[in-house]
């Protein structure tokens, strides 16, 4: 589904509607896309290559998974494949596919709070889990 | 882990490392440049703790490591004091006390920095120092692989001091092309591993002690040509140990 709205013009603490909402959450759902969202909200923009990087690096110091070579390539295809056209459809980050470069775009405070506040409560719920 | 990728971890030309954490740390930065390794610090919002360090090299994504583990491994060895003295003539008495500077300070400098170059009087260098300090701390398990048992004739006189002098525990491996003679405090292993044979390894467990604890890692390339390292850090030496404690079988 299209966004219905340009997220720029969403006005500070304007509500949200309903499908604008659903469009957010589903965006950050995935951990993946949420810090992928965390590192461009401090660089504007990167590659690809870095993205995934920061999600390879970042999801393996914290749960300590193995076998680096073939998660990496796993999650560059799924950040190029699906978790950053997800994003771009949900108005967050302009991608350009072939120059494999993400941009964020101005995150309206809803959107900004949402995405603080769901990756805190994950953050809580992973440290409680351990 | 095996030897062989604790080799492929240290064995990276073109090592570029890129810290991604809440604010730069100048002290490992300084380290790491200071050994020609190339590195840049990116901000992300995480604690402190969880900031990390990617290792790319030419051929892209190398691997990834805690920046508390990082700087952990980098941490300064403790100072190095010649007893053993560095030669292979078997003068190994406690009155030795003239120290190698050069090669002390060598190894400090270079402490897990991988070297695609080395040469055979380079690593026995090394090794010797590395005996020193077991035959210092005197006891505790060192374990050695020549890679032949052959190469293990030469400094055969040197082990048999260390033995007779140390409670230490002394494991030697290498392809059976000579049968050394039995000397208490010293088992030999024959090995027929290909893996083991192209590898000169030497690990000291510290006699339990994780700050005297030190190892050598080395692949033969052939040419007399060596890739490897030396490391005083405890995880890593005890990666060494444990390889070497499984040829056992």
């Amino acid at each position: 589904m299209e966004p219905t709205e340009d997220p720029g013009e969403t006005s500070e603490g304007a509500p949200l509607s309903a499908d604008r909402l659903d469009g957010l959450l589903r965006a950050f759902s995935a951990e993946h896309r949420r810090m992928v969202v965390t590192y461009l909200a401090q660089h504007d923009s990167a590659s690809v290559e870095e993205l995934t990087d920061v999600v390879v690096g970042w999801s393996q110091t914290s749960d300590g998974s193995a076998d680096a070579d073939e998660s990496w390539l796993q999650t560059y295809s799924d950040l190029y494949h699906h978790h950053l056209p997800a994003l771009a459809d949900a108005g967050l980050v302009e991608y350009d596919p072939d120059t494999e470069t993400a941009t964020l775009e101005s995150l309206s405070d809803p959107a900004s709070d949402l995405h603080s506040t769901i990756t805190e409560l994950a953050r809580v719920g992973r440290s409680e889990d351990e | 882990m095996t030897v062989r990728e604790l080799l492929d971890r240290f064995e990276r030309t073109g090592l570029r490392l890129t810290v991604y954490g809440p604010e730069p740390d100048a002290a490992i930065t300084e380290r790491l440049s200071s050994q020609h390794v190339a590195v840049d610090w990116q901000v992300l919002p995480t604690a402190p703790s969880e900031a990390f360090v990617v290792i790319r090299d030419q051929s892209g994504f190398a691997g990834v490591v805690r920046l508390d583990d990082l700087r952990a491994f980098l941490s300064d060895p403790p100072p190095i004091e010649s007893e053993l003295g560095p030669t292979n003539t078997g003068e190994c008495g406690a009155d030795e006390t003239a120290s190698d500077e050069p090669v002390q300070r060598v190894l400090e400098t270079l402490t897990n920095v991988p070297i695609s170059t080395l040469r055979r009087p380079q690593l026995l260098a090394t090794a010797h120092e590395f005996e020193d300090r077991a035959y210092r701390v005197g006891r505790g398990t060192l374990r050695v692989s020549f890679q032949s048992l052959s190469r293990f004739r030469a400094q055969f006189e040197r082990y048999r001091h260390l033995a007779d002098d140390t409670a230490l525990d002394i494991h030697v491996y290498g392809r059976r092309d000579w049968y050394p003679p039995s000397i208490p405090g010293v088992t030999v292993h024959a090995v027929s591993d290909d893996e083991i044979e192209r590898l000169w390894l030497l690990a000291f467990d510290g006699g339990g002690d994780d700050d005297r604890k030190c190892a050598l890692v080395a692949e033969d390339l052939g040419d007399d040509r060596f890739r490897g390292f030396w490391t005083y850090d405890a995880a890593v030496v005890d990666e060494v140990m444990a390889e070497l404690a499984a040829v056992d079988g």
